[in-house]
């Protein structure tokens, strides 16, 4: 005998699947929908019904989008020498937020990671060389993640765009804002000395 | 550590996998509780103390707390971050490559200080010292000694008789050498030339950085790589995926030669 109704119990199940949401919360989440106004349930249905039918990936830079291409690869406002390359599509709004950058990106979908398979050939390292061989693009910004795969991932680019004579740089190093020295780790604080500047 | 809520423990993190919007489970192997899986809060959040200590590869000091399910971390000091090692995409590998050996040849709950220590040697010696692939070959063949699945190199596995200095073979589903008689005893023997077997005994009974100082060939490595390698597939009974990636490196020779770079965008482009 089950003792939640079946549609409550189907949608606990669902919820549960998403990332960071456990049982008890997507149980609560469900019990929250149920007590919610017709409409919102409505809205968030067709959200996402919509969700994967109206977006796709821009055919130049790999980032989910409405269009194709997408707005920041249309807009000609845009500095289309200077790619900056992330992990996922996320980090994208992630960089525009700080507006101090008017490139254009490339996704590449993932990091390299050998121990879970994930290869340059499941990235999207072939694109973005092909990319860089029109001859506008005159620097490359690895903005990938500060950890082993983010690094692995760096180090496999720039080998593989080093004969194509582009520059190839990547995002500082150092103490996050806000952050406590005494508790900085060795690699951190190691590379905010080493690219320490003049003010 | 039993009848304490907290208790500190020395590992190196073997794997990890982000759990939740911030939080990541930790797998690390260490000397004292062997291969242990903890969970570290809020190690994604920008600016977090945890977050570096329990990036892969980092060998640090943990301070947990017991829980019911998974002990959560709640201090951490970095022993060596391995920052040299990091920023070589060839050491990365071996690196991640053995971190991978070793996770998927132990079981939680089993210490076993002897292959800590191999582990933790090796790392140290690819991020200063040479860098190739007989350090593999002896880790591999020095891990299965750790483990029980050393092979029987100085007598045929199959009828017991001492091996003779000529070409003999060597079986994984046996569990080592057998003689020019018995090498039709099973279907998986190859042939074990007298400077492998003798490679072998040396590396099985010397230190890593004595090991790593024998001088071996082309051909002798590549004969020595399928048996090592051969022996670690039947024990874990599939393949590891950051050999497949170690492969791929060596066939782009990406870092070994000039031209390597050109090479690797060759092959990424030509699929």
């Amino acid at each position: 005998m089950t003792l939640t109704a079946e549609p409550i119990a189907r949608l606990t199940q669902a919820l549960s699947k998403l990332p960071g949401i456990g049982p008890k919360s997507a149980q609560r989440l469900a019990y929250h929908l149920l007590n919610s106004q017709d409409a919102e349930i409505e809205e968030l249905a067709q959200a996402l019904l919509q969700l994967k039918g109206s977006l796709t990936l821009c055919s130049t830079c790999f980032n989910v989008s409405g269009t194709d291409p997408c707005l920041i690869c249309q807009d000609s406002r845009r500095d289309r020498s200077v790619i900056c390359v992330v992990e996922r599509p996320p980090d994208v709004p992630s960089i525009e937020r700080t507006a101090r950058f008017n490139g254009v990106y490339h996704v590449l979908h993932g990091a390299l990671n050998p121990a879970r398979g994930i290869g340059p050939d499941n990235l999207r390292i072939r694109e973005l060389l092909a990319r860089l061989r029109d001859g506008v693009v005159r620097e490359v910004i690895l903005a990938t993640n500060p950890n082993v795969e983010g690094e692995a991932t760096t180090l496999y680019i720039r080998q593989a765009v080093a004969p194509l004579g582009i520059r190839v740089t990547r995002l500082a190093r150092g103490l996050p804002y806000g952050a406590d020295l005494e508790y900085a780790d060795d690699i951190t604080l190691s590379q905010a000395i080493e690219a320490r500047q003049g003010f | 550590m039993a009848g304490s809520r907290e208790y500190d423990v020395e590992g190196i993190v073997i794997r990890h996998a982000v759990v939740g919007e911030r939080d990541r489970i930790v797998t690390l192997f260490t000397a004292t509780e062997g291969k242990l899986a903890l969970i570290a809060r809020g190690a994604l959040r920008p600016g977090s103390t945890l977050g570096p200590r329990v990036d892969m590869l980092s060998h640090s000091r943990f301070h947990c707390v017991r829980r019911r399910s998974l002990d959560l971390i709640s201090e951490a000091a970095t022993l060596n971050s391995f920052a040299g090692l990091k920023s070589d995409l060839r050491r990365m590998s071996f690196a991640l490559y053995l971190a991978e050996l070793t996770d998927v040849s132990t079981a939680e709950g089993s210490p076993n200080a002897t292959l800590f220590d191999l582990l933790l040697s090796s790392m140290q010696r690819i991020e200063t010292g040479e860098c190739d692939d007989r350090l593999l070959r002896v880790f591999e063949l020095q891990l299965l000694d750790c483990l029980g699945f050393c092979p029987s190199l100085r007598r045929c596995v199959n009828c017991g008789k001492e091996l003779r200095p000529v070409e003999n073979g060597l079986s994984a589903a046996l569990g080592g050498a057998v003689c020019p008689e018995c090498a039709s005893c099973s279907p998986d023997v190859s042939s074990l030339s007298v400077d492998a077997l003798k490679v072998m005994r040396f590396w099985l009974s010397h230190p890593l950085d004595a090991s790593c100082r024998v001088r071996i060939g082309d051909e002798l490595a590549g004969e020595l790589e399928g048996h090592t390698f051969s022996f670690c597939r039947h024990i874990l009974q599939g393949e590891l995926k950051s050999k497949e990636w170690l492969l791929r490196l060596r066939s782009e020779a990406s870092l070994t030669s000039p031209s390597g770079a050109s090479t690797i965008a060759r092959r990424v482009e030509s699929g």
